[in-house]
């Protein structure tokens, strides 16, 4: 498979696995409630043992989306599920359009108010600004973390 | 101490290889330590005092002191830390003057000098602020910051030149408000996500990243392959 979803699939898992403490551990990994049933999709798994980043959980969940269109609330909803019920305290969005509602979104903002989850988007423009090194993949990872986690626009 | 023994201390100190060949000398610069931060600490001073040298200079009162300690650092690393005591009180003695007389005199050899001792000494986190707070020092008085040893140090660690570039942009920015502490404009900056910390900088493995780019270019390859296609 090497269309432009696997792509950013592969990219998202170099990109991860160039932070101390973060191992990718699946990527396009399957979990299954049955031999038929497939429950659901996980673009990666990472392992966390980073200690500046030991709020996010040991387990992150990371979804990419190479859409066109800003990824809408069915699909952040169905990813927050999959963060609810594998019990991560955090999850990315890999979305090169980013999501609906990218400066507020309710959606996110309630998750974590509700569950603790945190929901970090990463869209095309951070890419960018980190693949040349404006920024830190590490400071921009805390910077949208403490957005989510402190309702901070 | 009176001014004369504190200018015959002061000269005794800049015989570096006499002071290390000799214990009793080395005792001496150990003992008289704490007499001569006071006296330095007691007196008002004069922006001739306080300005930093290119050379040696007999009205230097703090460099003379903080670079003769320096220099001793290297045989042993208790002189370090007196040079390092001796470059807060100065830098804290422009701060003052700065603050009285609403006039700015460049810091840059003390922040940087600072950030070396914390490096000798592995406080690593802290060397980080200082280092970019000499880098500000630089670009707030206008100098080709490129060629500063403040912009060695960070590139040295790691710290992109596009991360340095928008941190120098962001400084011109900052000037108005921070221009006589440069400790505050790294603070500022640090919060603001301008500049990674120094934990953040060390967590990302530049060779990894690169085959993330590596990647990337792949993606955008082909998308303007599929654009064409369509």
């Amino acid at each position: 498979m090497n269309n432009s979803g696997s792509l950013l699939e592969d990219f998202s898992e170099a990109l991860f696995n160039s932070l101390s403490g973060f191992i990718v551990r699946y990527k396009r990994a399957k979990a299954k409630v049955s031999k038929r049933d497939p429950e659901h999709d996980y673009d990666l798994i990472i392992h966390n043992s980073s200690k500046i980043f030991d709020e996010f959980g040991s387990y992150i969940l990371v979804e990419c989306k190479n859409w066109k269109d800003p990824v809408g609330y069915g699909e952040i909803a169905k990813f927050i599920h999959k963060l609810h019920s594998r019990k991560c305290r955090a999850g990315i969005i890999v979305a090169t359009s980013g999501v609906v509602y990218k400066e507020f979104n309710p959606t996110l903002k309630r998750t974590f108010d509700q569950d603790g989850i945190a929901v970090i988007v990463i869209d095309k423009d951070d890419i960018i600004k980190i693949l040349d090194r404006s920024i830190n993949l590490s400071s921009l990872l805390r910077k949208k973390y403490e957005g989510i986690r402190f309702g901070l626009v | 101490m009176n001014q004369e023994e504190f200018a015959n201390f002061s000269s005794f100190l800049q015989d570096t290889a006499s002071i290390i060949n000799n214990p009793a000398l080395r005792l001496k610069a150990y003992s008289e330590f704490s007499q001569v931060y006071d006296y330095l600490e007691a007196h008002q001073w004069t922006i001739e005092d306080l300005k930093e040298r290119h050379s040696y200079h007999e009205t230097a009162a703090f460099q003379n002191i903080a670079e003769g300690y320096y220099r001793l650092g290297f045989i042993e690393a208790v002189f370090y830390q007196y040079a390092k005591l001796i470059y807060e009180l100065w830098f804290n003695k422009v701060i003052e003057f700065q603050n009285a007389h609403n006039q700015r005199i460049h810091k840059g050899t003390q922040v940087h000098q600072i950030a070396e001792i914390y490096s000798t000494q592995h406080k690593r986190i802290k060397a980080w602020d200082y280092y970019l707070a000499a880098f500000a020092e630089d670009v707030i008085d206008g100098r080709d910051y490129i060629e500063s040893q403040a912009y060695r140090a960070l590139r040295s660690q790691s710290l992109s030149k596009n991360n340095l570039v928008l941190y120098a942009e962001s400084i011109g920015k900052l000037r108005g408000k921070a221009k006589y502490n440069p400790l505050q404009i790294v603070e500022v900056s640090k919060k603001n996500y301008l500049i990674p910390s120094y934990e953040d900088n060390e967590s990302v493995d530049r060779l990894k990243l690169n085959k993330a780019q590596e990647v990337w270019e792949k993606l955008t390859d082909k998308e303007k392959e599929e654009s064409q296609n369509e």
